[in-house]
């Protein structure tokens, strides 16, 4: 949750009710499965639960990546889309 | 040199995890099974982030935060849970599930044109119908007279057959606490309305005139279209040298009303808010981007 807030800026701050939720419907859709693989113990907490991409999940990112890349591109073509640096000044 | 003290992990917020406990509640339970203590763990780490001891205002927001993500997610779970009941007991809702977008839309029109077919169909007033039967014949002397009939039909709801009717039978008293824009009644408005209620026509091929009556009561449908039968023929007879109207089959009170026919209109009802429902899940599907990928 940490790692969203930090690559979103601290736009997005998802609640537990809308993570396990989203976590829920993923595992419905088999976009993700449940991990038996845990970290170090003395990081680990008894009560996390991990979880991976399963392939058709990974094919799932893989094409909504795509689709969000060509509309970046279109936009980029239609002068839409400013490059951040000139942003910035 | 000294060594700072040792700073003590903070205890666990007891209360607010009492809370927070209760407020899970309004999850449904099968979303929540399995699950409770993780959202804890959420709820503590998000705690701490906010800095929650810090300051009032970090209190305020993250309390803000949770009671939002708790309230909408719950209602979420709640329609989730509700259609993945209903897709279990609907063998349309399985093959609809393959496209929520489609399905949801489809579900909203449908529920709502039955919901409000029922309504109106509720709060439609019964009309019973009273039917009498005449049979009617031109003057034998005269010669064939294409406008007979047409004539006749206006003559029966003329103003002063239902005048008379109105009179005989007292409808600006009986109508005025019904029909009466301040409890009264004047007696061409009890005409205008009876006009409205009464309906002729002739039986195809036959001299026979029908007089159909609709009225809330089934008993004064039939009272109302024997007195305009009666009025009718006792004017015409009077005018002609011989007898040349009948009353052959008085109308009596019908067992059911005419109108609205329930069955009907339910039916109807069903499917137009199926093809409204069709047409506006096509039509949302077909303008929304995002439709295929709703999980």
């Amino acid at each position: 949750m940490q790692d969203v807030l930090a690559t979103t800026g601290g736009q997005l701050r998802m609640g537990p009710g809308t993570l396990y939720g989203a976590i829920k419907r993923m595992l419905a859709a088999s976009l993700i499965e449940e991990s038996e693989e845990r970290p170090d113990p003395d990081l680990d907490d008894a009560r996390r639960r991990y979880y991976r991409l399963t392939g058709l999940g990974q094919a799932a990112v893989n094409a909504e990546a795509q689709r969000l890349e060509g509309l970046v591109q279109v936009a980029r073509k239609r002068g839409l889309l400013r490059p951040i640096a000139s942003q910035a000044l | 040199m000294r060594t700072p003290p040792k700073r003590k992990p903070r205890p666990e917020p007891r209360r607010s995890v009492r809370f927070y406990r209760t407020l899970l509640k309004v999850y449904p339970r099968k979303f929540l099974e399995g699950y409770e203590e993780m959202f804890v763990q959420h709820f503590l780490d998000q705690y701490r982030e906010f800095g929650v001891r810090a300051s009032v205002w970090s209190a305020a927001r993250f309390w803000v935060h949770i009671l939002a993500d708790t309230g909408l997610s719950a209602v979420r779970e709640h329609i989730h849970e509700l259609e993945r009941k209903l897709a279990m007991n609907n063998p349309l809702s399985r093959i609809l599930l393959l496209f929520p977008t489609f399905r949801r839309a489809f579900a909203a029109v449908f529920i709502i044109g039955i919901l409000l077919t029922a309504g109106v169909l509720w709060v439609l007033p019964n009309s019973y119908a009273g039917t009498a039967l005449l049979a009617v014949s031109s003057h034998p002397q005269t010669t064939f007279d294409s406008d007979f009939f047409p004539k006749e039909l206006n003559r029966i709801d003329s103003q002063s057959i239902l005048a008379t009717v109105v009179r005989t039978l007292d409808l600006t008293n009986r109508w005025k606490d019904r029909l009466g824009p301040n409890g009264s009644l004047r007696p061409d408005q009890a005409a205008e309305s009876l006009r409205r209620r009464v309906n002729t026509r002739v039986n195809p091929g036959t001299s026979l005139v029908e007089i159909r009556v609709f009225d809330e009561e089934p008993k004064e449908a039939a009272e109302i279209a024997n007195e305009i039968a009666l009025a009718y023929t006792e004017e015409l007879n009077a005018a002609a040298p011989t007898r040349v109207a009948d009353i052959i089959d008085p109308a009596a009170p019908a067992v059911r009303p005419m109108r609205p026919n329930r069955y009907l209109g339910m039916a109807l009802g069903l499917l137009i808010s199926a093809l409204a429902g069709l047409g506006f899940a096509i039509l949302l599907k077909a303008i929304s981007p995002s439709s295929s990928g709703t999980v």
